[in-house]
């Protein structure tokens, strides 16, 4: 790469370095400093949200590491239930307020976003969970982001080879599975406990896989009661209705 | 000194002349087309340009360069491009011509979409105007947005991209803020659906009353240009080969002057070979009626 480019590149990221933007993370509970998205990270989010309708298990990669990227403040630990309201206050932040909210409606989400800091989170939100049955205890707690993209990344691999050998089934059960697994902390069993190294995801599915129905249904509703926050940011009203504001590619081509 | 035509570029106001291309650059470009091998077509293609025209003195757009080398396939291949089609019913062959003269001439007359200027914040902005790739890759396509980033503008500093190469640009325009992607998506899909489509050919079937006319139209904005080029342009390379062999083994041209000619000239020298061996064919079927055997011994009646 030439001088020239460089030069040109410097300018650009100084004047990036002045422009930050402050944008509400829930479980801060306060703004945090991000920098603005590049054309980069725009052209890495809509082309892995393009990817497959199936697989959305790299747009969530994608998502997790532009949230890294831009986030000015490193040492705050960044979690799932924040990536809606950071992705939204992004959005608005960069590409205006005007968001779809289906093929040919539009919703200025700029006052519900201003509320974000109203929408308390639920006080034990953030603390480990123990759930029981038959003397086998499993600890739970929201996964970060880093979390949930080691887990993610080892679950594209899978679900992209499934999905070429047409194994939709397959594809939608092992979501579940990855999806369960971020949220396990430990497992006490039998006198021992398994301790939950979310890099070695692969191995830990089997895991999530025995455990009892009854303790499966208990995990489903803790996590259900995580979801049910985490949309809150992105589920407006309008006409009378709760309409969601999905996040693909559309959200950030900024149409 | 090379055969040349002019070609007025409207958008800018003046005139180029454009050259003719040789059998050797014609051979390359029918094995990329061979090969389907569009990356590498294009890169040629974009050199081919840069040969056939005089005093290039500034930036030229998809446009123009489609015009220039749909002008130097005119005088190099010949101008009318004919198109084979196939009734569905009767499974009839029929022809159909295509004027490339006309189609340049239509290309020269529709008006590229307006550059226009984005403000990215206090301090950058930048100018977006025509696509001066000739083909972007289908799986690509964001890379669309790197094509049209025309000029940066930084702290009352432009810095000009069209001297820069396609892998440093798009490092340069990933680097932007975000929200310039919004503009420049918005501005190729309003370019798009703005422009007016040329009309190339229109279908109609001799073999089939019922069957409506069918339109083929080429758009500036998207690749429907260049596969009109790589249309124009197609041949079939081992007849390209078995010309040249006549040429050099039964004309005694050398190999390096058929290389240096141009197609058109090649079919000439070839048409005029076929004629005269056609010719021979007659004379000696002719002769050998004149001398044959008559009956009793009796010479052919003198006319």
């Amino acid at each position: 790469m030439s001088q020239d480019i460089n030069d040109i590149i410097g300018a650009i990221e100084s004047v990036s370095r002045q422009n930050t933007l402050d944008i509400f993370v829930p479980t801060q509970n306060r703004t945090v400093k991000f920098r603005p998205m590049t054309v980069k990270h725009q052209k890495q989010i809509i082309s892995s949200a393009l990817e497959n309708s199936l697989n959305t298990a790299h747009f969530h990669v994608e998502c997790n590491n532009i949230i890294s990227e831009c986030c000015l403040e490193p040492d705050i630990e960044i979690y799932v239930i924040d990536r809606n309201a950071i992705l939204v206050g992004l959005r608005v932040n960069m590409l205006g307020s005007i968001v779809p909210i289906s093929d040919d409606k539009t919703y200025d989400i700029r006052d519900f976003y201003e509320q974000y800091s109203t929408l308390n989170p639920p006080e034990d939100l953030l603390n480990n969970i123990t759930l029981e049955y038959n003397g086998i205890k499993i600890e739970t707690k929201p996964p970060t982001v880093k979390i949930d993209g080691e887990v993610n990344k080892i679950a594209k691999k899978i679900f992209d080879k499934h999905l070429e050998e047409k194994k939709v089934k397959e594809t939608v059960t092992e979501a579940i599975v990855f999806e369960i697994l971020k949220y396990i902390h430990k497992i006490h069993a039998a006198g021992k406990t398994i301790e939950f190294d979310h890099s070695n995801a692969l191995n830990l599915a089997p895991v999530v896989e025995a455990l009892p129905l009854t303790l499966s249904k208990k995990l489903f509703d803790a996590i259900d009661h995580v979801k049910q926050y985490e949309n809150s940011f992105t589920t407006v009203e309008t006409d009378g209705e709760k309409q969601s504001i999905i996040i693909d590619a559309r959200f950030f081509n900024g149409d | 000194m090379d055969f040349t035509v002019p070609l007025a570029i409207s958008e800018k106001n003046y005139t180029l002349r454009v050259s003719e291309f040789n059998n050797a650059t014609y051979r390359t470009i029918l094995k990329y087309l061979q090969n389907d091998d569009k990356p590498h077509l294009t890169k040629f293609l974009d050199n081919l340009v840069d040969q056939v025209i005089e005093n290039k003195n500034d930036t030229l757009t998809r446009k123009d360069k489609a015009c220039i080398l749909l002008t130097s396939r005119s005088i190099s291949i010949g101008p009318e491009l004919e198109l084979t089609f196939t009734c569905p019913t009767t499974q009839k062959p029929y022809k159909g011509t295509v004027d490339i003269p006309y189609i340049v001439e239509k290309l020269c007359q529709t008006h590229e979409y307006p550059s226009k200027t984005v403000k990215i914040n206090d301090k950058v902005e930048v100018l977006l105007k025509m696509h001066e790739s000739l083909w972007i890759p289908p799986a690509d396509t964001l890379d669309a947005v790197t094509d049209v980033v025309s000029t940066i503008k930084i702290d009352n500093k432009i810095y000009t991209l069209d001297k820069i190469d396609l892998t440093d640009r798009r490092k340069l325009i990933e680097s932007l803020d975000g929200s310039v992607f919004g503009h420049v998506s918005k501005y190729i899909t309003d370019a798009w659906q703005a422009h007016e489509k040329i009309q190339i050919i229109t279908d109609r079937n001799p073999h089939d009353p019922e069957q409506e006319p069918k339109e083929y139209n080429i758009n500036l904005y998207d690749n429907t240009l260049f596969d009109f080029i790589c249309l124009s342009l197609a041949g079939n390379l081992r007849e390209s080969y078995q010309m040249i062999y006549t040429l050099t083994n039964h004309m005694q041209f050398s190999p390096g002057y058929v290389d240096n000619i141009t197609p058109v000239e090649t079919t000439i020298y070839f048409n005029i070979k076929t004629q005269e061996i056609e010719r021979q064919k007659q004379e000696q079927q002719t002769s050998q009626q004149n001398n044959s055997p008559t009956l009793g011994g009796l010479g052919a009646p003198s006319l």
